[in-house]
């Protein structure tokens, strides 16, 4: 902005003006110079003398001039003077004020002051930075999540909401990222050893049969699909011959209907049975409306690579299911 | 809050507020490392710098003394640039500390690492900033909202967040009202580095609304809302430009008035700005004046009427700019002290950018900055170059649009890629309109809850001054040249920063141009040219025109001789 040079015609004058300005004592870092608020009193400091500077100049001992000054310093010099700090829109201003000598310098104790605001203000930033996020601990707040062990053998995926509270609860180590998390399955029915099994994420049911010693002679293996997903928390049913096999039979629903026993049969949706996002295959998911054998695999893959779907919102993270498709199949799965 | 006559500019504070906003640009886009990196870097560097300069002898003491004429040449030279230079560096360093604690806070949240794998939350917010719709490229109408996270639950865990969110939802989300707490359920996707919210969440549902806003936010909401009834059954441009001009809300927007607006570069009459904030703070401080309240009781009308109207109008980037001066201000009267709008400016740029770094790249900030700073530093000069040819008031009314288009224009450009020929005459000629209309508004405002009716009849008033914005925008986006294309991006802002440099300079040197033109001018720089000079002037361009244009012309006898009379001689003081 150094727009006055000493090549413009009339420097001599401009250096010949700038010479004699003062330099008020007690420099302010935020005001400039003018130590004297009031623009009625132009007291012993040169430079508050602009805005009366109709008096100053002409005629400083007229009385006209006199209530000249007074009018612009009273309402119309506050407005205008207001208007040009808070939008240095120079109104009723005279033009000289803004073409003065550019003024770099700092001293030593402007700068100290000016430090010192910054500071404060930094450090108000940090603490109410630090007291929004002090909630926010490096090792996450679980909410209400029993552990597993605990929740191993009671959850029973009866509640199909899907409600916080039991996607919460039933997979408190699903998502982990390690891969060698476990999961907690409940097997019953025609196994050696009903009861609790651990397993790797991602396990089979075959797996899990195997791991409770696996299928008794009477168990009818080809009602359940063994090499479905199991999820945490579940509770498997090997059935045995001649026991009612409506759940697996149907179409393949796997370990789903036969845990739940009650909602079993078919996942079509025609049956209007939700799917199991967790325990349903392939086929079963590919039976939905507006998913094809292509989305229907993604959603496998998304449940191996991620854990187990803890809300049916979260069927929106596979690629290709958008809000959409989302609303549509909202009432025919569940987690 | 008087302004001497031929005091310094003050731009003690430039440096220090442009290396605040150099690496408060940078931090918010680097890395969190990076930024920390950064923070313990700078003042040890600096720190030697300073020490270097006030230890050894100066080696430009011409230079500097030219720049500071008044500090003696023979001491503490090397002090004069080891103060700005501390009070540059401190101030960055300052800066940086603040943003890179506010960085960590915010990768605590973990959405960025959410939103890189796409992960559907569950997140508990409260509304940061109005719900803006906009149509995105295929035509379907999306709603941006900012949200200010608090917690976070992605299915299997839940935790304490502090950071912000743009939501991109449907028409739902533009009912959600600032302040009101909201549970969304929906996907994460990452956000544009440098952008001040970490993530972007899709929501899957409509937002489910907890609380309502409560406190002095709801107060602000019910002052809207009650204007937005008020207006409602005015005519098209006046129930969408007076709540515009009043408190800045410019959903009724014509999407034909809003493209004129755009056009001729009329947009901050439709936002509150922070012109609109200035002449309610003038206003206020008029009516002060002239009950003759005193100092003390000054500050205590104008300190919570500036924070109210404010809060009425939301916090938008100008709106926080024109605070921040006023704030400057508002402290120089506590301290008895008068308030320059350049050390103001400098002053808040400053203290605004530690206190939010995302600041440093919202156009909103940058053009009122910009705007500010040309109207401070280049209307002035501006406006008694024009002098020379024009009466001194109208001079300083042209200088003003014309210095601001001056500093906007290059970051306008990478806004959208055109110039228009007609912005600066279109706010010449609507700028008049605007400050009865923001009165009249903001008083339809404060009345509309308790008297409606009154409201009703100051608001008709407010949409005749906006009736008259509306039609200059409108005429002006139809003439020829209202937009010109202009290359975009950072090439064509800089193209277009040197031709309004080589404007400003031929202006400068009109003289040299002239002579070199072979064209004489009649007039010295401030001798206000007469009638018979201009219909001189005007009778030589015509014959100009007709016969041969390197033709000198006599100058006639009542028109002084170039240079000779005294120059300013109608501004100098003894």
């Amino acid at each position: 902005m150094v727009v006055e040079r000493p090549a413009v015609p009339w420097s001599p004058v401009l250096a010949a003006t700038r010479a004699p300005t003062p330099r008020a004592p007690g420099p302010d870092p935020w005001t400039g110079d003018a130590p004297s608020e009031r623009p009625l009193d132009p007291g012993a400091e040169e430079s508050d003398t602009g805005e009366s500077d109709a008096a100053g100049s002409d005629a400083a001992g007229a009385d006209a001039a006199d209530v000249a000054a007074r009018f612009r310093a009273g309402a119309m010099g506050a407005v205008a003077s207001a208007y040009t700090t808070a939008h240095g829109h120079p109104v009723g201003t005279d033009l000289d004020e803004t073409v003065g000598p550019r003024r770099w310098a700092v001293t030593a104790r402007a700068a100290g002051l000016v430090l010192a605001v910054v500071l404060a203000v930094g450090a108000a930033v940090v603490t109410v930075a630090v007291s929004r996020g002090a909630g926010a601990p490096t090792a996450r707040v679980a909410v209400d999540v029993p552990t597993p062990r605990a929740s191993g053998g009671a959850v029973r995926p009866s509640a199909t909401t899907g409600s916080t509270g039991a996607s919460v609860a039933t997979a408190p180590s699903g998502t982990g990222t390690s891969a060698g998390a476990t999961i907690l399955v409940h097997v019953v029915g025609a196994v050696r050893h009903p009861g609790l099994v651990h397993l790797d994420t991602g396990a089979r049911l075959e797996d899990a049969v195997e791991a409770a010693g696996g299928a008794t002679s009477s168990a009818q293996l080809d009602a359940v699909n063994l090499a479905s997903v199991v999820a945490d928390g579940q509770q498997v049913r090997i059935p045995r011959k001649g026991e009612t096999a409506v759940p697996a039979a149907s179409s393949g629903t796997s370990a789903d209907g036969a845990a739940t026993g009650d909602g079993g049969g078919s996942s079509k949706a025609a049956s209007g049975t939700p799917v199991d996002l967790n325990t349903a295959d392939a086929a079963a998911l590919d039976a939905l409306p507006g998913i094809g054998p292509v989305l229907a695999q993604r959603i496998v893959d998304h449940r191996t690579q991620n854990g187990p779907f803890t809300s049916v919102d979260q069927l929106d993270e596979v690629s290709g299911i958008g809000p959409a498709l989302l609303g549509r199949l909202r009432d025919l799965v569940r987690v | 809050m008087s302004a001497g006559g031929r005091a310094p500019v003050d731009l003690r504070l430039a440096p220090a507020a442009l290396a605040t906003w150099l690496v408060c640009w940078w931090a918010v886009a680097a890395g969190t490392h990076a930024v920390v990196l950064a923070a313990l870097v700078v003042p040890v560097v600096g720190a030697v710098a300073v020490v270097g300069l006030a230890c050894v002898p100066p080696l430009l003491p011409a230079r500097r003394g030219r720049r500071a004429p008044r500090v003696r040449p023979d001491a503490r030279t090397s002090a004069v640039l080891a103060a700005p230079v501390a009070l540059a560096v401190g101030a960055a360093t300052v800066a940086l500390a603040a943003c890179a604690v506010q960085l960590v806070v915010r990768d605590r949240a973990d959405l960025g690492d959410l939103a890189a794998s796409g992960r559907v939350v569950t997140v508990e917010a409260s509304v940061r900033d109005d719900p803006v719709p906009l149509r995105s490229a295929w035509g379907e109408d999306v709603v941006l909202a900012s949200l200010d996270v608090t917690t976070v639950d992605d299915g299997a865990r839940a935790w304490q967040a502090a950071a912000p969110v743009l939501v991109r939802g449907d028409p739902s989300w533009s009912v959600v009202a600032v302040g009101a707490r909201v549970v969304v359920t929906g996907r994460l996707r990452p956000a544009d580095p440098g952008e001040r919210e970490v993530a972007q969440l899709v929501p899957l549902r409509a937002p489910e609304v907890q609380a309502p806003p409560h406190g002095p936010v709801a107060g602000a909401d019910a002052l809207r809302s009650a204007l937005m009834d008020v207006t409602d059954d005015l005519s098209p441009q006046a129930r969408a430009l007076v709540p515009g001009v009043a408190v800045g809300d410019v959903t009724r927007l014509p999407d034909d008035l809003d493209t004129a607006m755009r056009t001729v570069g009329l947009t901050h009459v439709t936002a509150v700005s922070g012109g609109h904030f200035a002449i309610v703070v003038a206003t206020l401080s008029g009516l002060c004046a002239l009950l003759g309240l005193g100092r003390w009781a000054r500050l205590a009308v104008l300190a919570p009427a500036t924070a109210g109207f404010v809060l009425l109008v939301r916090p938008d980037p100008s709106v926080v700019r024109s605070a921040g001066m006023c704030a400057v201000a508002l402290a120089g009267t506590a301290l008895g002290r008068s308030a320059r709008a350049v050390p103001a400016l400098g002053a808040s740029v400053l203290v605004l950018l530690v206190a939010d770094p995302w600041l440093a790249r919202a156009f909103g900030f940058v053009l009122s900055v910009a705007a500010t700073a040309g109207i401070v530093l280049l209307a002035g000069p501006l406006a008694r170059r024009l002098s020379a040819w024009l009466p001194r008031h109208l001079a300083l009314v042209l200088a003003v649009p014309v210095a601001a288009q001056a500093a906007c224009g290059p970051v306008l450009v990478l806004l959208s890629p055109a110039v228009s020929l007609w912005s600066v005459p279109a706010n010449l000629v609507a700028d008049p309109a605007l400050a009865p209309a923001t009165v009249l508004g903001v008083l339809a405002t404060l009345l509309a809850p308790v008297w409606p009716a009154a409201a009703h009849v100051l608001a008709w008033a407010a949409g005749c001054a906006t009736w008259w914005v509306a039609r200059v925008a409108t005429v002006a986006a139809g003439l020829p040249g209202a937009s010109v294309p202009w290359t975009g991006g950072l090439l064509g802002a800089g193209l277009l920063a040197v031709a309004t440099v080589a404007a400003g300079a031929a202006l400068w040197n009109w003289r040299v141009l002239a002579d070199a033109a072979g064209v004489r001018v009649p007039w010295a720089p401030g001798a206000r040219p007469s009638l018979a000079g201009w219909s001189w002037v005007a009778r030589g361009t015509l014959r100009a025109c007709l016969q041969r244009p390197d033709r000198p012309a006599a100058p006639p006898e009542h028109v002084p001789p170039a240079r000779a009379s005294a120059p300013r001689s109608s501004s100098s003081r003894p």
